[in-house]
């Protein structure tokens, strides 16, 4: 049924053999790799994976850990709908209606 | 297999490329495919780090101005191909660009911007606000005065764009560094030297400042003034859903811009009149910004109400480097031999990059006269043949 | 119909189930364990997180795409379906990649069809009605939010007058309320529990009234209630502090505001010191199989377990771990009549050890998860192997079968919020993952790069034994 693959960011499905593959291709940093495989962009927003594709990674070239950079998180820190996001305060923003002419 | 060295450069080059965002990349391509050798492309962090990778991926021709329908009509044919080219799948999906206005004042302006790409075989075409329910089903079109659609307009992805390029410029033997800072340009009367890096100093008779929102500072080092200001844009993703919007919408009216990616996701921002122009990159801040979130959503909303419970996943910004007449600067400049930029895209890098990085190519290798990077000159400014394009938009 | 029923609608057949509950929770008592199919390689997933936070459970639930089953209360009449879109490429192609595992090279959606360009068109014409998860709502509805959907207070006059507040304190579990308490200021404590304590402080009550007079054969467990009981009694006769529960902070930006999440509506924040006392999100680990459904952390099981009611009366568990989770884990399960096996996969812990030994738990000790597969709807194989190349016979590895699987250990810091409003992190995999750069013993304090004052504390700066543990008695 299941199949022995062991995944490394569940939300877009990788593995951790095609994150290796990816470092193998040339992508030798987390923010090219987090795009080239999809790590970390999917709805956990990184949560999940993001600490284990670092230490991954620097075990593939052999460095520190504490070498490997983190990538920008961007907010929000979990999805917020468009509704949500609308009903905050914020100066309404529409054409500049150009009543005076 | 993308070579991303992180070693010492080469001693010397035949022409050095700073910046590998699409116009660093395409050109350093096109340069390639002219026979060109001994190519380097160098790159503070990492490919598409700047502009190219924080853009939202559209390429239009809808623009007011003859040679902007050019410039980018060419760039079109070039995307129509690129998969091909490169041997990449670089996800370009012609659905069009849905540009609408709020404002009765702008329709005379659509419809003669319309007629002009018309004759310049952009198959643009003027909308009532009803049709364009048949192009974006659930659109709001009560605020909606008139739209153009042009159904070759489309959008690729961004980084995929690159990396082919990327891939590309290997086969061919061009050297990419990442990681690896410009701190000078090096110029003995007045001809460049040398390049100096903080991994070594390459010695060359050419090169391209690519460097975008560094540019001004990268060619100041060598006396060159360029007029570009950094302005910070922000944009967002959303989660991905099945396919439901083809075309981009735009709305001159409020600078919107929505699409649906081939990932499923909206992608899409709004300009900002608020946003300063910085006069240089040490200014450069890409946090992003509340105000943004909500300003998005509520012209979102206003326009397509339907996506009130579709969420957004990750918000983040970029910076245009824009010229005061939003037009790009290509080309060289006088008394300074070897030294070349293709800068201040002004938000547009990516859509006209592709095209621009071939004209360079040519232009570089050859000396050949081209008529569009003469106009869109350094020497412009003070020409004072400053054209604005009336469609500029996020 | 009695009114502790509920009927839902699954993919369009009636499911019964207890009100009050989570839908992955009625879901998972109902035998139904896939919620989703991944979005690649179409890999049944099962509730993972429990706590909204990860891709697992979204679900369409009354027309609206990707909502997270785990934190959504059952109603009455509720339409659930998986949303089992075909992949990117189309459900051949994911089929076989499912079963194929090296057929396909990373990123081959780049590389494939690309060549002549008519083809390129034509693949992505082909394949753009297969991309995407989730069509796009139906219409707008209001979604149902837990945690204790039960009695959601209306909008608590808390929230109203936000905006701005001298020092918010993110996380009411035992840091949250240290802090609080150090703090000789008012300040306000957000968590999403209902009450202070944090998500340990219900599990923990439960398990230590379970073990009665054999809990001082558990010392780490005892020290851990005494300390958030204690806690939850100072916080409580502190008039200047401030407790609203049923929130998260959704989103960081600078220089210093925060997005706060009240069941579904947003509220924006802006502090002048900030306590980041968020904890840490469950760790499954890297092995063969760990996407499978029924393998959770030990605060998905506490979520299940405390807030939504989980029955696992008669049902095989298997904890495997180490420390205050692996003990606090068993000794939940045990007193909801689950048959918990114990694996230790580490040293120490010998007075629980033998204490286990004498509960009856089946237990082995030196032995780590190497594997998982499902081999039944409601029924997973798990394989275990001696944690280090032990002696003895080669083949001394071990099979079990489990209901559920409970993976217990250092959890891993949370961090995305304090990192966007620009603290510094750093790798670090002995404490968990990326934790503030500069920490000392008692967390992480700085400024933030406008000048608020930031403090890290508890398990959001680092789990490892350089910072102490949850459970250690203060």
């Amino acid at each position: 049924m299941s199949h022995p693959k062991t995944f490394l960011c569940r939300c877009e499905d990788v593995t951790l053999e095609e994150f290796r593959e990816a470092y193998g291709e040339g992508f030798s940093e987390l923010e090219s790799l987090k795009r080239y495989t999809g790590v970390g962009t999917g709805f956990c927003q990184g949560k999940g994976c993001m600490s284990e594709a670092a230490a991954e990674l620097a075990r593939l070239r052999g460095i520190e850990p504490g070498q490997i950079r983190l990538t920008t998180i961007r907010p929000p820190a979990e999805p917020l709908t468009f509704g949500q996001l609308a009903a905050l305060d914020e100066p309404i923003f529409h054409a500049a209606q150009e009543e005076e002419e | 297999m993308i070579p991303l060295t992180r070693e010492q450069v080469p001693a010397t080059a035949d022409v050095v490329l700073v910046g590998a965002g699409i116009n660093g990349l395409a050109t350093a391509y096109e340069l390639a495919q002219l026979g060109m050798k001994n190519i380097v492309v160098l790159e503070k962090t990492y490919i598409g780090s700047g502009s190219t990778g924080r853009c939202g991926g559209g390429i239009r021709q809808q623009w007011t101005t003859e040679e902007n329908i050019r410039l980018a009509q060419e760039s079109v044919r070039m995307y129509e191909n690129m998969s091909a080219e490169l041997g990449y799948q670089v996800f370009f999906r012609q659905g069009g660009y849905l540009m609408v206005t709020e404002n009765e004042n702008d329709l005379p302006a659509l419809r003669d911007a319309v007629a002009l790409q018309q004759r310049c075989d952009v198959p643009t075409d003027f909308l009532q606000p009803q049709e364009c329910l048949e192009i974006v089903p659930d659109l709001d079109i009560s605020r909606i005065k008139g739209a153009t659609f042009c159904p070759r307009d489309g959008t690729a992805y961004p980084f995929a764009v690159v990396w082919g390029y990327a891939r590309a410029c290997h086969r061919k033997g061009v050297k990419i560094y990442i990681g690896t800072t410009v701190t000078d340009l090096k110029t003995t009367e007045g001809r460049i030297t040398a390049v100096e890096t903080d991994r070594g100093t390459i010695q060359t008779p050419l090169v391209v400042n690519c460097a975008g929102p560094w540019a001004r500072s990268l060619a100041a080092g060598i006396g060159v003034e360029l007029p570009n200001r950094q302005e910070r844009h922000e944009i967002m993703v959303s989660e991905s859903l099945k396919p439901f919007l083809d075309p981009m919408v735009i709305s001159i009216s409020n600078g919107i811009y929505f699409s649906q990616s081939m990932r499923g996701e909206i992608v899409g921002g709004i300009g900002d009149s608020d946003e300063p122009r910085l006069p240089g990159p040490s200014r450069f801040k890409t946090h992003s910004g509340m105000r943004f979130a909500v300003r998005f959503a509520q012209a979102l909303l206003s326009y397509y109400p339907r996506a009130a419970e579709v969420r957004m996943m990750r918000q983040w910004a970029g910076m245009y480097d824009v010229t005061p007449d939003h037009r790009p600067i290509l080309g060289g400049v006088d008394g300074l031999d070897g030294y070349f930029h293709s800068c201040g895209f002004s938000g547009h890098g990516f859509m006209l990059g592709p095209m621009t990085g071939k004209r360079m190519a040519r232009f570089i290798t050859t000396g050949r006269r081209d008529e569009i990077i003469e106009s869109l000159s350094l020497e412009r400014f003070s020409r004072g043949d400053i054209q604005a394009d009336a469609f500029v938009v996020g | 119909m009695s009114s502790d029923k509920v009927t839902l609608r699954f993919q369009n057949k009636a499911v019964i189930c207890r009100a009050g509950t989570s839908v992955a929770a009625a879901l998972w008592e109902n035998g139904i364990r896939v919620l989703s199919h991944s979005p690649k390689y179409g890999r049944g997933r099962g509730v993972t997180c429990a706590r909204g936070q990860c891709t697992a459970c979204l679900m369409r639930i009354d027309g609206i795409p990707n909502v997270r089953a785990c934190e959504t209360a059952v109603c009455d009449g509720m339409t659930i379906e998986r949303q089992d879109t075909g992949a990117f490429y189309g459900p051949v192609l994911q089929k076989t990649l499912a079963t194929a595992d090296s057929l396909f090279p990373v990123g081959f959606y780049y590389k494939w069809f690309t060549r002549p360009a008519a083809l390129s068109r034509m693949f992505l014409q082909g394949i753009r009605p297969l991309t995407g998860v989730g069509r796009v709502p139906d219409a707008p509805a209001a979604v149902r939010s837990l945690p204790e959907a039960a009695d959601p207070p209306a909008r608590p006059a808390a929230t109203e007058d936000l905006g701005s507040v001298d020092h918010i304190i993110v996380g009411g579990g035992p840091a949250g309320l240290e802090a609080a308490l150090e703090a000789d200021a008012p300040a306000l404590v957000v968590d999403d529990h209902p009450s202070p304590g944090g998500q340990r402080a219900a599990a923990l009550r439960e398990a230590c009234e379970h073990l009665g007079s054999r809990l001082q054969r558990y010392p780490t467990l005892a020290a851990a209630d005494d300390r958030i009981r204690s806690l939850q009694e100072k916080f409580s006769e502190r008039r200047d502090l401030r407790y609203i529960g049923h929130s998260r902070i959704v989103a960081g930006y600078r220089p210093n505001g925060l997005l706060l999440r009240h069941g579904s509506e947003l509220a924006s924040v802006e502090f002048a010191m900030l306590t980041w006392a968020a904890g840490a999100m469950d760790v499954l680990g890297l092995f063969p199989g760990n996407d499978t459904p029924g393998l959770i952390g030990p605060r998905a099981l506490y979520r299940l377990l405390c807030r939504d009611g989980l029955r696992v009366d008669g049902k095989p568990v298997l904890v495997v771990g180490h420390g205050l989770d692996l003990w606090l884990s068993a000794a939940l399960l045990s007193a909801r009549g689950a048959h918990p096996a114990l694996v230790v996969d580490g040293p120490g812990d010998q007075t629980e050890i033998s204490a286990a030994v004498d509960e009856k738990w089946q237990l082995a000790t030196g032995m780590k998860l190497a594997s998982l597969r499902t081999i039944r709807a409601d029924r997973i194989s798990a394989t275990l192997v001696p944690r280090r190349s032990a002696p003895g016979p080669i083949n001394s590895h071990l099979e079990l079968d489990a209901d559920l699987v409970v993976v217990c250990g250092e959890g891993k810091p949370s961090f995305d919020v304090t990192y966007q409003i620009g603290v510094d992190y750093e790798l670090v995999p002995q404490a968990g993952g990326f934790v503030p750069t500069r920490r000392t013993e008692s967390g992480y304090r700085g400024t933030l790069p406008d000048g608020a004052p930031v403090a890290i504390v508890g398990e959001a700066a680092g789990t490892g034994p350089q910072v102490p543990s949850e459970g250690a008695p203060s």
